[in-house]
Formats: C-alpha cells, sequence, structure tokens
C-alpha cells in the first residue's frame, strides 16, 4: 500500500498527514469534524488512525496456560470485567509460556473516552473510507525498546500537541504507560518519572528494591541540559537515548529538529503497524474488505497469468513439434522421392515389385525335389545286396510334412533274414528312417517303411 | 464475517482469472497432444519411407532376376488364369516308355499356408507306364518338370514279366493372384 492517511488523535486535536514511502506530508489540523469531512472528499485513501489520548488505561496480569480456545474466551472475559464501559479495548498475549504451571503475560488496555473518538470516526463511516485501525502511541513505545538489554526500565517521549508520555517497559514489553500535560522535556522527566515509580511498586509491576533506569528520548541539548539539572540518584539512573540514533535505525531519512517523538511515532504506524488495534471487527470491515478484493484481484490475475503462461509455454512446445514434424516429413518425402527413382529404374515390372516376390517366394515353398535324390541312395545300397530281391517300391510324397515316403517290398525268407538286417542297417547310414511295417507272413514279404526329409 | 455482497465482484473477478488459467491450459495441452499424435505420426511415415527405401534398394539387386522368372512362369502357364496344355507336355514324353497311358482330371483347389492372396489350382494327371528300366521313369519324371510347375505325388513301381509297371500320380499347379484377376 504505497499511499496512506495517517492520523493523530489528541486531547486537543485531530492532524491528518499524507504518508507517501518517501516520508510524511505537511500535517494538517482539524478545528471541526466538517473540516475533516471535507478533508475525506479530497483523501480516499485508507486511514491510519494513532491515538495519544490521556484517557487510556492499562492492566497487566497473568492468565493461566490452557488451550486456544478456552484461553482467548477467558481473555474476552477479562478484558470485558476491566473495562465493560467502552467498545474500544484490546488484550495482548505479551508472553505464552511454555512451561507448565506459569501463566501467560496478558496487556489489557483500553480508551475510557470512546465518545471522544465518535465524532471523527462517525464523519469516516459516512464517507465509507477504510479504517485500518485506532492504534495506541503508548503501544507504540514498545518498539522503540526493542534490543534493549535493560530487564526494568521507564522511557519518557515528548509529543509536541499532547504532553510527556512515560512507558514502563519489562523484559521489552510495556506493562503501564500515562500522558501528563508537559512541554519541557529537560523540566519535566524526572518529575513524572519520580511519580510514576511508587505507582508501580504498589501494582507489583516493579519490585521494592529494584532500580529503574529512566531512558529519556531526545536530542542531545536536551539531555545535557537534563543532566545538568538532574542530581544522580541511584534508583532511578538517567540514560539518554538519541532521537536523531532511533530515527535513522528506524529508517526515517530526515533529520529531527526538535526532541518530538510524534515522527518516530507515524513513522512506526506506517511501517510496522502492532497486530493488536482498539478498533472492533465493525469499524474494520470495510478495510478488511477492501484487502481481501485486492488479494482475489491480486489472485485472479496470478491464475490468469500463470495459465496463459502455461499455456504459452505449451503452445511455444507445440510449435517445436510442429517444426519437428515439418522436418520429418520433408525427410519422408526425400526417401520417398529416391524410392519413385530406384522403382523407375526397374523398368516396366509384369506386376508390382512386391506381387512378383511374394508369388515365387510361395512358388520356391511348394517346390519338390525330384525322387532322384531320395532313390540315389537306395540304389546304392540295392546295388550292395543283390539277393535281395526288390518286389515293389511306393514312392509317396507328403509336403504338408516336407517330407516322403518309401515303402519297399522286399522278398523275404529264412536266407535273406541276415542280409535284411544289414541292409536295414546300410540304408540307415545312407541317411534313411527305416521302419519295418507288419506284413502278412504267407507273402513272405518284408515291408521296410523308408523315411526321407524332402528338404535335405 | 466480512461483507459477501462487496466481495462479489472480487469473487467473479477470481472466477474469471481461474476461467481463463483453465481455458489457457486446457486448449494448449490439447494442442499439444494433438502435435504429439502427429509427431507420431510422421515418425511412422519417415519409419515407413526408410523401410520401403530399403526394400526399394534390395530388389535392385534381385528383381531383374525375380522378374524374369516371373515372365518365364507366366509363359508356361504356371501364372495366370490358365489350364496348362498337358497332353503337350506328356507326349513328347512317351519314346521313353514301353508304354504310356494317361488320363487328365478336373482341376482342383490346392492348399497352402501362408498364401491367402492367392488361388492355386492343381490340375491332376495319372500315368501308367511300362518301362524298360527305372532309370527311364526319373527321365520321365524330369521330362514332366520341365514344362509348368509339376508336382509328383506318389510313384509305385513293381516289376512285370518283362519290364517294369509304374503308377505315378501328380499335376500341374497354376497360381493366381486375387490382385490380378
Amino acid at each position: 500500500m504505497k499511499r496512506k492517511t495517517l492520523l493523530l488523535l489528541t486531547d486537543h486535536q485531530l492532524t491528518a498527514w499524507q504518508w507517501t514511502p518517501e516520508g510524511c506530508a505537511a500535517p494538517q489540523t482539524f478545528s471541526t469534524v466538517g473540516e475533516f469531512d471535507t478533508y475525506l472528499t479530497q483523501y480516499r485513501h485508507p486511514l491510519w488512525l494513532l491515538v495519544d489520548l490521556t484517557e487510556e488505561e492499562f492492566h497487566y496480569e497473568g492468565l493461566p496456560h490452557i488451550n486456544d480456545q478456552d484461553h482467548y474466551a477467558a481473555a474476552m472475559q477479562r478484558l470485558a470485567s476491566h473495562f465493560p464501559d467502552t467498545p474500544l479495548r484490546m488484550v495482548v498475549k505479551q508472553l505464552k509460556q511454555t512451561h507448565t504451571g506459569k501463566d501467560d503475560e496478558m496487556l489489557y488496555s483500553a480508551l475510557t473516552q470512546p465518545t471522544r473518538l465518535t465524532p471523527w470516526l462517525d464523519a469516516i463511516e459516512a464517507r465509507r473510507i477504510p479504517l485500518a485501525g485506532i492504534y495506541s502511541v503508548a503501544h507504540l513505545t514498545s518498539l522503540l525498546m526493542q534490543g534493549s538489554e535493560l530487564e526494568h526500565q521507564l522511557l519518557v517521549t515528548l509529543e509536541a500537541d499532547t504532553g510527556l508520555r512515560t512507558s514502563y517497559v519489562y523484559k521489552g514489553r510495556l506493562r503501564f504507560s500515562r500522558l501528563a500535560p508537559a512541554a519541557n522535556l529537560a523540566e519535566r522527566a524526572e518529575t513524572e518519572a519520580r511519580q510514576t515509580r511508587p505507582y508501580l511498586i504498589n501494582r507489583r509491576l516493579l519490585p521494592r528494591d529494584q532500580a529503574l533506569p529512566l531512558t529519556v528520548l531526545c536530542q542531545d541539548d536536551i539531555w545535557q541540559e537534563l543532566m545538568a539539572n538532574a542530581p544522580p540518584d541511584p534508583d532511578l539512573p538517567l540514560k539518554h537515548l538519541d532521537i536523531n540514533e532511533v530515527a535513522r535505525q528506524l529508517g526515517i531519512q530526515a533529520q529531527l529538529q526538535s526532541s518530538d517523538a510524534t515522527p518516530l511515532f507515524l513513522h512506526l504506524l506506517a511501517t510496522q503497524p502492532p497486530t493488536r488495534q482498539y478498533a472492533p471487527n465493525p469499524l474494520t470491515l470495510r478495510f478488511r474488505q477492501r484487502n481481501t478484493r485486492r488479494t482475489l484481484h491480486v489472485l485472479a490475475i496470478l491464475l490468469a497469468a500463470t495459465g496463459m503462461t502455461w499455456g504459452g509455454c505449451t503452445l511455444w512446445q507445440t510449435q517445436q513439434r510442429l517444426a519437428e514434424i515439418t522436418v520429418l516429413q520433408q525427410q519422408a518425402q526425400a526417401l520417398r522421392s529416391k524410392t519413385t527413382q530406384i522403382e523407375q529404374d526397374f523398368g516396366p515390372l509384369p506386376a508390382a515389385a512386391s506381387d512378383i516376390k511374394a508369388t515365387l517366394t510361395l512358388l520356391q515353398s511348394l517346390d519338390q525335389p525330384p525322387p532322384q535324390r531320395m532313390l540315389a541312395g537306395l540304389a546304392d545300397a540295392l546295388n550292395d545286396f543283390p539277393a535281395l530281391q526288390l518286389l515293389t517300391l511306393d514312392w509317396q510324397n507328403d509336403p504338408a510334412h516336407a517330407t516322403a515316403t518309401l515303402l519297399l517290398h522286399v522278398m523275404a525268407d529264412s536266407n535273406t533274414t541276415e542280409q535284411l538286417a544289414q541292409f536295414r542297417q546300410t540304408l540307415s547310414e545312407h541317411g534313411y528312417r527305416v521302419t519295418e511295417l507288419p506284413s502278412d507272413a504267407t507273402n513272405a514279404t518284408t515291408v521296410l517303411q523308408l523315411l526321407w526329409p524332402v528338404s535335405r | 464475517m466480512l461483507g459477501n455482497g462487496d466481495l462479489r465482484g472480487s469473487w467473479l473477478a477470481l472466477l474469471l482469472g481461474l476461467l481463463v488459467a483453465a481455458a489457457s491450459v486446457l486448449l494448449s495441452q490439447h494442442q499439444l497432444q494433438q502435435s504429439q499424435q502427429q509427431l507420431h505420426t510422421a515418425q511412422q511415415q519417415l519409419s515407413t519411407a526408410h523401410h520401403t527405401l530399403a526394400t526399394a534398394r534390395s530388389d535392385q539387386l534381385v528383381l531383374p532376376a525375380y522378374a524374369a522368372l516371373y515372365r518365364s512362369l507366366q509363359q508356361q502357364h504356371v501364372i495366370g488364369d490358365t489350364t496348362p496344355n498337358i497332353g503337350s507336355i506328356v507326349e513328347p514324353l512317351r519314346p521313353l516308355a514301353l508304354d504310356l497311358r494317361y488320363s487328365v482330371s478336373t482341376s482342383q483347389a490346392y492348399p497352402a499356408p501362408s498364401a491367402a492372396e492367392f488361388e492355386l489350382a492343381l490340375h491332376p494327371v495319372y500315368l501308367q507306364l511300362e518301362l524298360l528300366h527305372e532309370g527311364r521313369l526319373l527321365e520321365i519324371l524330369d521330362g514332366l518338370r520341365t514344362t509348368g510347375w509339376f508336382m509328383l505325388e506318389r510313384c509305385s513301381i513293381a516289376p512285370a514279366a518283362t519290364s517294369l509297371h509304374a503308377e505315378c500320380t501328380g499335376g500341374w499347379l497354376t497360381i493366381k493372384h486375387h490382385a490380378y484377376p
């Protein structure tokens, strides 16, 4: 959020600044609600309302460490019981205990005169300007003490339009704060501190014998004046917090001309607003809706952008594919051209090349070797056994099993038994598979079956 | 609870953003898928073209011889819708036998595996021969094989009084491609 309207409400007046990251513009102070209303017609940016009022009360106590839901209900109950008459109240859980038997540290605070804000809030609501929250200068003071090594300390700050604020900080956590009308820091700082210390002891916020360092946020010249006027006090040792050094650490570019801490608080409000503030939910609804709207719009834009980026990348991939396809198609066309050229070189063919090859392949698979191949070995064997009388020779081709079968009907008697056996042996040696088939004994014939694979 | 009425426009904007994102993603994914399929097809076509070229180069070496053999078989009436002249094949072999008798049967379909695109027919012949010796049978069988595609089925030889008696069955195969009726 680049431009904000910062409002500071004091006991005396309401002042507005237009804030940008470069800093605050000149303030505009409003004497009447009408002037403020006119201002709101011109500047409709979200509002951050900072209050610096005397009617702000604080109550510190522990709350037993229980589960989150019950803890919240108990804290709300305590808050309502401490400040029943104002809706502008809040509780801050300053420390969540991790050890059993110890209480959580809770700071309850409220603006006890809510009617002081009513006219201004009504004007804001009438103009439908989003209100971010109602923040307290007291709660911002603890941000100035972050990083301090002191356990107990009082911080005194001067706000030009309101007075002197004295805040008690324990281990960097605000415990108490009060505002006193005063303009002279050097004169009033120690006095306010002396008045505050007994109160803290009575409220048991500070051990009785505990020294309470007084840290004064101011320019160097004011510090020198303070040191010259204040006698040393071991219960209230003085410490200097250079306002320009703090401003530099916060990131404020301009050099501060006085000890007025208002610019620091405005800068903290604009850049590090606390999570907790006094405005109840109905007052900040419009602001939260605005944020939700912006979030939804940003989400919508991100989704659309992501989708379109994804789509763009995918389309780029698609283009790459298409380029690849074009190359492949060109390559395929080149190959087809070469094929066509080769086929043209064949000259006229009696049929398609594939059909020619298929036809010849089929015929070759059906081809039979001539019987001579099978009979050659038989003829040689018969020559070795002239005594054997061949009655019949049957040759049968079996293309389904790639074999041929010879059936030999041979005259057999007692004289040829041994010769038949030798004849069978000789046939086997020539590569035939010889089987003697059953025959009619009365015919005196031996039937030999010879198998010969056609592929041999 | 945030007032939903004031956020209605923002929710619509979010919905619109979601729709735009979804449409972009879905459309582009669809395009990518299509291009992927086209790429696959192009790769297959290239592979086919490679294969066809390789086949053509291979054919370049053998096809002239194959084509000559094919023409020869066409001239011998092995290929095509034709019936061989069995008499002109058998008669010249008569001098090789003491006696030669033959009979021709009606052609029949010849079953062969892996021949779905072809129509094979066998033109059967039955031979009865009286031969001087078995060598003449082999010469006659060789003579039958010189013309057309002769396939011998069976033969039996038995000695007779003064000669060898042989009976053989076989036939001539003709082949016709369905693409060339």
